[in-house]
C-alpha cells in the first residue's frame, strides 16, 4: 500500500517537472520513513549516496562521457564526414550514406547518441542542403545516425546497464557492435528504398580523384585509433572497460591536442561538461538506490518477477509486451533514466523466463535509440531541429521511415539472438 | 507468526557461502520453532552493498546482516584478525577460533560489534587462500611469485602478496576470469571452493595446496535491538542452532576444499605443495604482516597485539584439542 | 546579486569536481600504462579513486549541476504552462532539492565527524582516513544546498510576480 503511494507520488512529482534524482530520492525517502521509521530512513540517506558513487566499475561513465567532450572539441566528426564524402559522395545519396557511416564511425569514438546527433547536423546538415538534399530527408538520416552512438561501442548506457545489472560490462560493449553494424546497414537500406520512389529527394553529387580519395583516408586515422583504445583493447583483452575509458579520453585528449583545438578554456569545457553530465546521471542512479528500498522492502520488485514469470504464455509474447513497453516509455521518457528506472524489476524477471540478460541489455538500447527518434519527446530530434531550422513535425515524418526500419532489426535481434551474443562469447 | 526476521547478504542467491550458512540457519530455526518465526532473505545486495550492510542493521532495515569485518574495517579493524596469513591451517581453526573471540561476551563482541550495536549468531572463515596462477604464469615454486600480477582481497592479503615479492591487482571476483585468460594478471588468492565458483578451474595451470595467504573472516550479526525484543526460548534457539550452523559449515568448507583440490589436480593442473624451506620463509614473512598489522593499530590506541594473542591462543587450543 | 554570488560558487565547486576528474582520468591511464610498461601497477590508484576522487567529482558537482539547469526533468507537461505555474514548479523542485541535501549534510556530516573522533582508518597497503573520504559528502553538498537556496528565492520571487525566473547557460544544452 505505502509502496504504490510512494509510485504514485513519484509519477506526479515527475509530471510536475521535479528533476528525476530530486523525485526519486524524496518519495524514496518519504516511502522509507512511513516504513522503517525516521531514523532508519536517514541511515540509508548516510550511507547510499557514497556508496552509489564507490566504485571503480562506474568511473567508465565520466570516462566515456569525457571521451565524446574531447572528441567534440578535436573536430574528428567533421573531417571523418568530409573524408567519408570523398569516398561515397559519387554514389546515389552519397551524402545520406556518408552520414550514416559517419554516424556509425563517430559512434565507435563516443558514447553518447545526442552528442553524436550534434556533432553530425553540424557538418553534414550543411552539406547536404547545399547538395540540394530535400530537407526532411536529410534530417532524418542525421537523427537516426545519430543513435548510433549508444549501441556500437562505446556505449554510456551499455555501461550503465552492466552497473546496474552487475552484467559483464565487457561482453554487454562487444554485444552491441554486430547490432550496430546492422543499424547502419538498416540506415543505408532505407535511404535507397527513399531514393528508389523519389530519386529527387538526393541529387547525384560530384566524383573525386583517386588522389584525394587516398588523401581522405589518413583523415579516418585518429577515429582507428581511438577505436582501437577503446573497443580493440576491450575485445582483445588489453584493459578493462573502464580502463579503455581511460585511455579513450586520454587519446582522445592527445589528438585534440594534436590538431591544436585545444586550448586551457576548451579544456576547461570539456571537464566541465563532462562533470554535469555525469552528475546528472549519477543524482537519478543515487535517487534510484535511496527508491530501490521502498521496491524491495514493499516486496514490489519479487512480486513483479513471480507476476511475469507467472503468465501463462510463451516467453517470446512476454518479450515482445516488455520491447513495446520499453517503446512507448521510450515515446515520453529520457532514455537514461528510463533505463535507471526499469531495468533494477525488469532483468530479474527477465533472467527468469530463461533469457540472457546481456542479449536483453542490447535490446533495451536498440529500442532505446527508437525513442531518441519517436515523438513528442525525441532528444536527437531536438538536436537535429536547431542544426535544421526545419519544424519540429517535418523532422519527425523526415525520420518515421527509419523508426521503421529499426523496428525490423529489433525483431531480428529477437528472433536470432545469436547476433548479439556470438561476438562477445569469442573474446577468450 | 511472532517474529520476521530479515536477513541481508550480498552473496548472490545461491553462493555456496549461503548454502552451508544461512539456508542451513533458516531451515534450522524453522524446524525447531515452526511458524512462529518468518525469514526475510534478501540476498545479492538487494538492501545495501556489502560495506553498508552493517548500518542497515543498526538502522533495523535489516535484522541479520552479513558482516565482514574487513569489508567495515574503519569500524572493526580488530576483526581483521582472522584474515591475516598463515595464522590458520582449515575452516574451521579459522571459524571457531573466531567465534570464541565475537560470541556474545567474548573480547572481540565487546570491543567491536557490541558498541556497533550487533551481536554474532553464525560466523565462518573460508579456508586458507592459496596462490593460483595461469599456465602462462608457469609458477612452480615460492621463487616463481616474483614479479607476478594477483588479484587479491584489500588488506592483509596485499600485504602478504607483497611480502613475496607479488604485485597485488584490485579487480572485481567477475573479471578474474578474462583478467587471468589474457594475462592481464598472473594469478589469484582464493580458496579452491572459490576458483570453482568463478570457473577458473578451467584456465589454473599451477596453484599451491599448503600455503596461507589469509581467509576472509565473515559474521551474520542481529542488532542488538531486534535481540532484545525476542522472547528468550526463541533467543535460545537462535544462539544453539547459530553455533551449529559455524561448526557443520565450516567442515563443510575443509571437506570441499579438500575435494576440489584432488579434481583440480586431476584435470592437469600442477597443484603443488610448497617445500619445508618455501613454507619456513612464507611463516618468516607472515610473522611479519602479523606483527606490523597488530603494531599499526597498538599505536592508534587499539588492542592489536592482545587480540593477535588471543586469536593464537584459540587457534592453539582448537590444534591441542586435534581439531 | 543572486547570479553574481552562484557564478563564484559554480565555479568553485566545478573547479574542484574538474580537477577530481583530470587526476582520476590520469590515474587511470597511469595504472594501465604502468602495469604493461613496467610490470607495476601503481598499488594505491585503486583507494585512491573510489574513495576521495568519485566522490568529489560527483557531490561537488551536483550543485553546478543545478545551478544550469542540467538535472534531466521530465519537463514535457510544465512547458505547456502558465509562466507561474512553471515558476511554482521550480520552487517546489527548489524546495525538495534543499529538503533532500539538507538532511544529507546533516547525516554525512555527523557520519564524517565520528569517523574523524575515532580516528577511522581503512585497512588497506596505505591505511587512508575514512573521515576524508566521507566529509567530502557534506562539503560538496554545500554546493546543492545554495543552489537550491537560490533557485527556490528566484522561484518564489517569479511566483509572486508572474515572470519567468531567469535560467543559465542553456547555450550549452546539446553537448
Ligand atoms: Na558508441
Ligand atoms: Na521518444
Amino acid at each position: 500500500m505505502i509502496s504504490l503511494a510512494v509510485v504514485a507520488g513519484l509519477l506526479a512529482l515527475l509530471l510536475l517537472g521535479v528533476p528525476v534524482g530530486f523525485a526519486l530520492t524524496f518519495t524514496g525517502l518519504a516511502g522509507l520513513m512511513a516504513i522503517v521509521g525516521f531514523n532508519s530512513a536517514l541511515s540509508v540517506l548516510s550511507t547510499t549516496p557514497l556508496s552509489t558513487t564507490n566504485s571503480y566499475e562506474l568511473i567508465a561513465v565520466p570516462l566515456f562521457i569525457l571521451m565524446a567532450e574531447f572528441v567534440i572539441v578535436s573536430g574528428i566528426a567533421d573531417r571523418m564526414f568530409r573524408a567519408i564524402t570523398v569516398w561515397v559522395g559519387r554514389l546515389p545519396g552519397g551524402l545520406a550514406v556518408a552520414t550514416a557511416l559517419a554516424g556509425a564511425g563517430f559512434g565507435a569514438i563516443s558514447g553518447s547518441s545526442t552528442a553524436a546527433a550534434a556533432a553530425l547536423s553540424s557538418t553534414s546538415i550543411p552539406a547536404m542542403r547545399r547538395a540540394g538534399y530535400e530537407a526532411k530527408f536529410s534530417a532524418g538520416v542525421v537523427a537516426v545516425s545519430g543513435t548510433l552512438a549508444m549501441l556500437i561501442p562505446p556505449s554510456i548506457a551499455l555501461v550503465l546497464y552492466g552497473i546496474i545489472v552487475e552484467a559483464n560490462i565487457a561482453h554487454l560493449l562487444i554485444g552491441g557492435v554486430i547490432p550496430g553494424i546492422l543499424v547502419t546497414l538498416a540506415i543505408i537500406a532505407t535511404i535507397y528504398v527513399l531514393i528508389g520512389r523519389n530519386p529527387e529527394i538526393a541529387p547525384v553529387a560530384r566524383a573525386w580523384p583517386m588522389r584525394d580519395k587516398l588523401r581522405a583516408l589518413k583523415e579516418i586515422g585518429p577515429m582507428l585509433l581511438l577505436l582501437m583504445c577503446v573497443t580493440g583493447s576491450i575485445y582483445l583483452g588489453i584493459a578493462t572497460p573502464t580502463e579503455a575509458a581511460g585511455l579513450g579520453a586520454f587519446g582522445a585528449f592527445l589528438i585534440a591536442a594534436a590538431f591544436r583545438t585545444l586550448t586551457l578554456r576548451s579544456l576547461w569545457g570539456a571537464l566541465a561538461r563532462a562533470v554535469r553530465a555525469t552528475c546528472m546521471i549519477f543524482l537519478i542512479i543515487i535517487g534510484a538506490h535511496v527508491f530501490g528500498y521502498v521496491l524491495t522492502l514493499g516486496q514490489i520488485t519479487p512480486a513483479f518477477v513471480g507476476w511475469i514469470t507467472g503468465l501463462d504464455v510463451s516467453p517470446y509474447v512476454i518479450m515482445a509486451g516488455i520491447i513495446v513497453f520499453y517503446l512507448l516509455l521510450g515515446c515520453f521518457m529520457d532514455q537514461l533514466a528510463i533505463l535507471i528506472l526499469t531495468v533494477p524489476i525488469m532483468v530479474p524477471a527477465i533472467t527468469g523466463l530463461g533469457f540472457d540478460e546481456v542479449w536483453f541489455g542490447v535490446l533495451v538500447v536498440v529500442a532505446a535509440e527508437v525513442g531518441m527518434i519517436t515523438p513528442p519527446l525525441g532528444m536527437n530530434i531536438f538536436v537535429v531541429t536547431r542544426y535544421a531550422e526545419r519544424p519540429l513535425a517535418e523532422v519527425f515524418r523526415g525520420v518515421a521511415p527509419h523508426v521503421v526500419a529499426h523496428l525490423v532489426v529489433l525483431a531480428l535481434l529477437v528472433a536470432l539472438p545469436g547476433l548479439v551474443l556470438w561476438l562477445p562469447g569469442t573474446i577468450d | 507468526q511472532e517474529v520476521t526476521l530479515k536477513i541481508a547478504d550480498s552473496l548472490p542467491a545461491a553462493h555456496i557461502i549461503t548454502r552451508n550458512t544461512t539456508e542451513v540457519f533458516m531451515e534450522r530455526v524453522k524446524e525447531e520453532l515452526g511458524d512462529r518465526v518468518a525469514f526475510e532473505h534478501y540476498p545479492a545486495q538487494q538492501l545495501a552493498k556489502a560495506k553498508d550492510i552493517l548500518s542497515i542493521t543498526q538502522a533495523g532495515i535489516a535484522d541479520i546482516g552479513y558482516i565482514v569485518p574487513s569489508y567495515v574495517s574503519e569500524k572493526m579493524p580488530l576483526g581483521g584478525v582472522v584474515e591475516l596469513p598463515g595464522e590458520i591451517a582449515s575452516s574451521c581453526e579459522g571459524s571457531l577460533a573466531f567465534a570464541e573471540l565475537v560470541r556474545p561476551g567474548g573480547k572481540l563482541d565487546e570491543l567491536e560489534f557490541k558498541p556497533n550495536g550487533v551481536r554474532v549468531l553464525y560466523n565462518v572463515a573460508l579456508s586458507p587462500y592459496q596462490a593460483i596462477f595461469s599456465k602462462r604464469a608457469g609458477v612452480a615454486s615460492l621463487a616463481d611469485f616474483a614479479g607476478k600480477k594477483m588479484r587479491s582481497n584489500p588488506g592483509a592479503m596485499e600485504l602478504s602478496l607483497q611480502a613475496v615479492g607479488a604485485a597485488p591487482v584490485r579487480m572485481t571476483p567477475p573479471e578474474i576470469f578474462d583478467a587471468m585468460t589474457k594475462g592481464t594478471i598472473d594469478g589469484a588468492l582464493l580458496p579452491f571452493t572459490s576458483t570453482y565458483s568463478y570457473g577458473l578451474d578451467q584456465i589454473v595451470g599451477s596453484a599451491t595446496s599448503n600455503a596461507n595467504f589469509g581467509t576472509v573472516g565473515i559474521t551474520y550479526a542481529i542488532s542488538q535491538t531486534k535481540w532484545d525484543s525476542l522472547p528468550e526460548d526463541i533467543q535460545e534457539v537462535l544462539t544453539r542452532v547459530g553455533r551449529e550452523v559455524t561448526e557443520s559449515a565450516c567442515s563443510a568448507f575443509d571437506t570441499a576444499e579438500g575435494e576440489l583440490a584432488e579434481t583440480l589436480a586431476d584435470g592437469g593442473a600442477d597443484v603443488f605443495a610448497l617445500s619445508e624451506e618455501d613454507k619456513a620463509k612464507l611463516d618468516d614473512a607472515f610473522a611479519t604482516v602479523a606483527k606490523d598489522w597488530a603494531s599499526a593499530l597498538d599505536s592508534r590506541g587499539k588492542k592489536g597485539s592482545e587480540i593477535l594473542s588471543d586469536f593464537r591462543a584459540e587457534v592453539r587450543k582448537l590444534r591441542e584439542q586435534g581439531i | 546579486m543572486i547570479a553574481r554570488t552562484m557564478s563564484i560558487v559554480d565555479g568553485a565547486f566545478t573547479g574542484v569536481s574538474v580537477v577530481a576528474l583530470a587526476a582520476l582520468t590520469l590515474l587511470v591511464v597511469a595504472d594501465v600504462a604502468l602495469r604493461y610498461g613496467a610490470g607495476t601497477p601503481i598499488f594505491f590508484a585503486h583507494d585512491l579513486v573510489v574513495l576521495y576522487l568519485t566522490p568529489a567529482v560527483f557531490f561537488f558537482g551536483f550543485g553546478p549541476t543545478y545551478w544550469r539547469n542540467e538535472h534531466l526533468a521530465v519537463d514535457i507537461l510544465m512547458v505547456s504552462m502558465p509562466a507561474r505555474l512553471q515558476s511554482l514548479s521550480q520552487l517546489v523542485s527548489a524546495l525538495i532539492g534543499l529538503w533532500i541535501f539538507g538532511l544529507l549534510f546533516w547525516v554525512s556530516w555527523e557520519r564524517a565527524w565520528q569517523s574523524f573522533a575515532n580516528d577511522e582508518m581503512i585497512a588497506s597497503i596505505i591505511p587512508w582516513p575514512a573521515w576524508a573520504s566521507y566529509a567530502l559528502v557534506p562539503v560538496g553538498s554545500v554546493s546543492m544546498i545554495l543552489v537550491c537556496a537560490a533557485r527556490a528565492v528566484e522561484a518564489a520571487i517569479a511566483v509572486v510576480t508572474g515572470k519567468q525566473p531567469a535560467t543559465e547557460a542553456d547555450e550549452e544544452l546539446t553537448v
